[in-house]
């Protein structure tokens, strides 16, 4: 599904990410960890389509095309679909009237009929409803004035409302109580399946054990330096980043 | 000697037989307006804005003309009391003000200075709160008609007053409104200029005058045709207690001005100006507020935002005052431009003059693109650009809105900014 051959990107003229390999099939779920600051964040917005992410090597294939091709909504139409780290606030833009144009464009793009006012709600309430997410704050201006939790759980409202190919969710357990956290994670393995692919960016091992991942893979000074399955992460949660990365303190 | 006259005294000769009301008042303002003349860009509250167009057009009263309701049902909302001017008349016809309350006369200054009313004391105010401005006085001399509402102590007006001017075939309307509200009297007024395509001027003073408690929210859509000169000018007095909330959408004219002047007289008083300026092509909004917090314990608080596009140019220019006296006072003031082509520009100059020194005040201004995060955002979830910017301009522009208390005053407002954005950012 997607297809990462020696990805070398800079942001500000500097590279940060230098030469990296990864294949996701369908049905898999891949988690990247590394410490801060080893460029995972950078590797999620390219695969977005991020301006100011300078591509220098190497190419991105995604469901047998050229990803690096499309502008960044192009590629959210194709099904790929970007969990921020930090949520942005757009004040005075409803929550409602966002997130429907938004699921028409998409469906629009895959030949589905768009949504009507009454369809849209049906499918936000019971989205809202299996992320224990009032729906009142739905209807307010997307993100101002949520709490950090709110913001991670309305990231995926919208991924379940967008309901992409490939979910690239970058740090999305951070700041998330444990209740928060399953609630969360409850909504990511809804939207699995056979067909679709999942791209956990995290530093911690706590999501891992509710998103259970097929890879692990480290991700130090731009470069993945191992891979494994899931025990990589255990490993991880036991002895932090000094095996991989020598300068690292204990994560 | 040959003296060149000043522009419009032609028109003041030949028109003053027939204006109503005191002729000594219009005399006295035509000689303060003629001893300034047009004001230039050499001073300061016009630096940005060149009136030599209007001096040099040398318009004529606009003529006779008629509307039929179908003309204006677009800006017409059946519960409200409506008077409707057409090139700065009243349209009796049009107009809808039978089921005004008692305790409330609202009438056209035509009417009521054609009954002989001595509105003096309340007109002349205008040339002592601004006694060197040229333009306010040439409007104190050849006002022909406008709204004159007056609402007695304690009495509220529960449904809207819509004042509605249309401009048809060109010239110039020399507008006055006066609000005179009683004490603790409440009211909402909405105050809509709209217009044709020809090159015309609306000339437009508003006076309030709150007493104690009482309380005025006022909206004002801007909607004047393509080539319209627009200049306004609204006097604001504020008595103990009194609060007036206004929201200003500035969105058509070539070239449009808009001057607010709140004086604080009485404790307590509160006041929320905000505003919003649509601008493209080559369009001028010239925003001008001063605040002046002549007692304690007054609050002041101001937003004016402007969206550019082409070459258009947006100016805010905001003086706060605040007087020795004027102890816990509570002022704050921001301006916020977008700029959405590199040719537009936005001119931001706010003015503090502090006087007390147990005071809270606050200012920003801010110019800039759309920012970069949201729209990457916006994008990520699959809008293409033009619907991303769309969804962002109208929410800068939404929080404005927000600030309108009635429904049928932002149902207006936000018909007005609607078209604006869907004209040029349409989905
Ligand atoms: N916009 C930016 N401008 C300059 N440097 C950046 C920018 N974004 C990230 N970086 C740098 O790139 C490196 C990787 O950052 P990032 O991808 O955010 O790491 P991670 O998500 O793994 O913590 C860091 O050294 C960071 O300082
Ligand atoms: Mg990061």
């Amino acid at each position: 599904m997607l297809e990462i051959k020696n990805l070398h990107a800079n942001v500000d003229g500097k590279e940060i990410l230098k030469g990296i390999d990864l294949t996701v099939n369908p049905g898999e779920v891949h988690a990247i960890m590394g410490p801060n600051g080893s460029g995972k964040s950078t590797l999620a917005y390219v695969l977005a389509g991020r301006d100011g992410y300078a591509v220098t090597e190497g190419s991105v294939t995604f469901q047998g095309k050229d990803l690096l091709a499309m502008e960044a909504d192009e590629r959210a139409r194709e099904g790929i679909f970007l969990g921020f780290q930090y949520p942005v606030e757009l004040p005075g833009v409803n929550g409602m009237t966002f997130l429907r144009t938004a699921a028409n464009a998409v469906r629009r793009h895959r030949g589905l009929v768009e949504l009507d006012g009454i369809d849209f709600l049906k499918l936000l309430r019971q989205k809202a409803a299996l992320l224990e997410m009032d729906e009142a704050l739905l209807r307010r201006s997307v993100n101002v004035g949520f709490s950090g939790g709110e913001k991670k759980r309305n990231e995926i409202a919208q991924m379940a409302v967008l309901d992409p190919t490939l979910m690239v969710l970058d740090e999305t357990d951070s700041g998330l109580d444990i209740d928060a956290l399953k609630t969360v994670s409850k909504g990511i393995n809804a939207l699995r399946g056979p067909e679709k692919a999942t791209v956990l960016v995290t530093h911690y091992h706590r999501l891992l054990s509710y998103v259970e991942p097929d890879f692990v893979h480290i991700l130090a000074k731009g470069r993945i330096v191992a891979s494994g399955g899931k025990e990589l992460a255990e490993e991880l949660e036991r002895d932090g980043y000094v095996n991989y990365v020598p300068d690292a303190e204990a994560a | 000697m040959s003296v060149q006259p000043v522009p419009y005294a032609d028109q003041f000769e030949r028109l003053k037989p027939a204006l109503p009301g005191p002729a000594g008042l219009r005399e006295r303002a035509f000689e303060r307006y003629a001893a300034h003349g047009f004001p230039g860009l050499k001073r300061e509250a016009w630096r940005y804005t060149k009136l030599t167009p209007i001096a040099g057009a040398g318009f004529e009263p606009a003529g006779e003309s008629e509307l039929t309701p179908a003309d204006v049902a677009a800006h017409v909302t059946s519960d409200a009391l409506t008077l409707v001017f057409v090139n700065g008349r009243l349209d009796a016809a049009l107009s809808n003000v039978e089921q005004a309350p008692r305790g409330v006369t609202i009438e056209s200054l035509g009417t009521a200075l054609a009954r002989g009313d001595d509105l003096s004391d309340w007109l002349d105010q205008a040339a002592t709160d601004s006694p060197d401005d040229a333009l306010v006085a040439l409007n104190t001399a050849l006002m022909n008609d406008g709204a004159v509402i007056r609402i007695d102590d304690g009495v509220r007006v529960e449904a809207p007053i819509h004042l509605l001017f249309f401009a048809k075939r060109g010239g110039m309307a020399q507008v006055r409104n006066v609000v005179v509200a009683g004490k603790g009297a409440r009211a909402t007024i909405f105050e809509g200029y709209f217009g044709g395509a020809e090159s015309y001027w609306t000339n437009a003073v508003n006076q309030f005058f709150l007493a104690p408690g009482a309380r005025i929210e006022h909206a004002r859509q801007q909607g004047e045709g393509p080539s319209a000169y627009h200049i306004a000018a609204s006097r604001v007095r504020l008595g103990e207690g009194a609060r007036f909330d206004s929201v200003a959408a500035m969105l058509g004219g070539a070239m449009a001005r808009n001057e607010t002047h709140v004086t604080m007289d009485g404790t307590g008083a509160h006041c929320r100006l905000a505003g919003v300026s649509l601008g493209r092509g080559r369009q001028l909004h010239d925003n001008l507020t001063v605040v002046d917090h002549a007692v304690p314990g007054c609050v002041s608080d101001q937003v004016f935002k402007a969206v550019l596009d082409d070459q258009a140019h947006a100016v805010f220019q905001g003086k706060v005052i605040v007087r020795q006296d004027a102890q816990h006072t509570d002022a704050r003031q921001a301006n916020h431009n977008i700029l959405l082509a590199r040719t537009a520009e936005a001119s931001s100059k706010p003015e503090l003059e502090i006087f007390a020194d147990d005071v809270k005040c606050a200012h920003g201004a801010t110019v800039g693109e759309l920012d970069e995060d949201m729209m990457f955002y916006l994008r990520s979830r699959g809008l293409d650009e033009r619907t991303a910017r769309a969804l962002l301009v109208e929410g800068f522009v939404v929080e404005v809105l927000d600030r309108v208390a009635s429904p049928s005053s932002r149902d207006l407002l936000a018909t007005g900014v609607g078209g604006w954005l869907h004209g040029r950012h349409g989905r």
